[in-house]
């Protein structure tokens, strides 16, 4: 742990941070209800490429924990929490087999944060039926997942040529 | 992106898209909305008759407006007002979820 990479984690950890909170600015027209556009993850992918999962998932964790206290409240933070755990598992996994492109891992990301949160909802409020939202979420999930890709996939370029 | 995440991608994207699109064909007004609050059913109401009512929870308090065979959520106390921003629902199977406060409104 040198001290440009504790300063890439602040850096990243606090852009993930805004992204977060810019996104709960835009109003997309609510085709299905709490949709975002992931932006955050663009920092999770990026310290996933840069760095280790181990760095990433620090990264991943803290920014929930703390938009959850700035910014969201308990139940919200339940519902990321439970999104950002299992689209890590899989982004991790799948970097790991180094057969897939930043934007592939990017849109699995993003399909399977929406899959986690509607497992923990249907948990939580005890009704199957919100799995109803699933094949819009996937429409939405591959395209913020392929959006949020391109722009990691051209950061981490950008930030591994001027290193 | 290589050609074949490409194609699985587009595989996923036309599956889901021609579940929507059968959603949206087959979808038929409902008649009668039924409010559950942590997975046990608290009330029914008929969608002919326009009314306020406030769903009471442990949490807090949704207000729930029935006009026109349509429902919304016009007002809550959640912290996240997804409930509120949520256009209003008419069809058979369709939801309204506050997740803060366990409350699920549903089309029958």
């Amino acid at each position: 742990m040198n001290s440009k990479k504790i300063a890439y984690c602040g850096l990243l950890t606090t852009v993930a941070l805004l992204l977060s909170y810019v996104e709960r600015m835009i109003a997309i027209p609510m085709i299905v209800p709490g949709m975002k556009l992931g932006l955050a993850n663009i920092t999770v992918l990026i310290a996933l490429y840069l760095f280790d999962n181990k760095t990433a998932f620090c990264i991943s964790i803290l920014r929930i924990l703390i938009s959850g206290i700035l910014f969201t409240g308990f139940a919200s933070f339940l519902y990321s929490a439970a999104g950002a755990l299992l689209s890590f598992i899989i982004m991790s996994f799948c970097k790991k087999r180094n057969v897939f492109s930043v934007i592939a891992i990017s849109i699995l990301g993003g399909i399977s944060h929406n899959i986690g949160q509607i497992f923990i909802a249907c948990i939580v409020v005890e009704n199957i039926k919100l799995f109803y939202y699933m094949p819009f979420l996937m429409i939405l999930g591959i395209a913020t997942g392929f959006i949020t890709g391109a722009i990691g996939n051209k950061t981490i370029h950008y930030i591994k040529h001027y290193n | 992106m290589k050609k074949k995440e490409m194609i699985f991608f587009l595989i996923i994207l036309v599956l889901a898209g021609a579940f929507c699109i059968f959603h949206f064909i087959t979808q038929t007004p409902s008649a009668v909305v039924s409010v559950s609050i942590d997975g046990t059913e608290y009330k029914q109401f008929d969608l002919s008759k326009d009314q306020y009512y406030t769903i009471q929870t442990p949490q807090g308090y949704n207000i729930l407006q029935i006009q026109n065979h349509t429902v919304t959520v016009t007002e809550a106390d959640c912290p996240d007002q997804i409930c509120v921003q949520q256009k209003s629902i008419q069809n058979k199977g369709e939801l309204i979820v506050c997740l803060p406060h366990k409350v699920v409104i549903e089309l029958k």
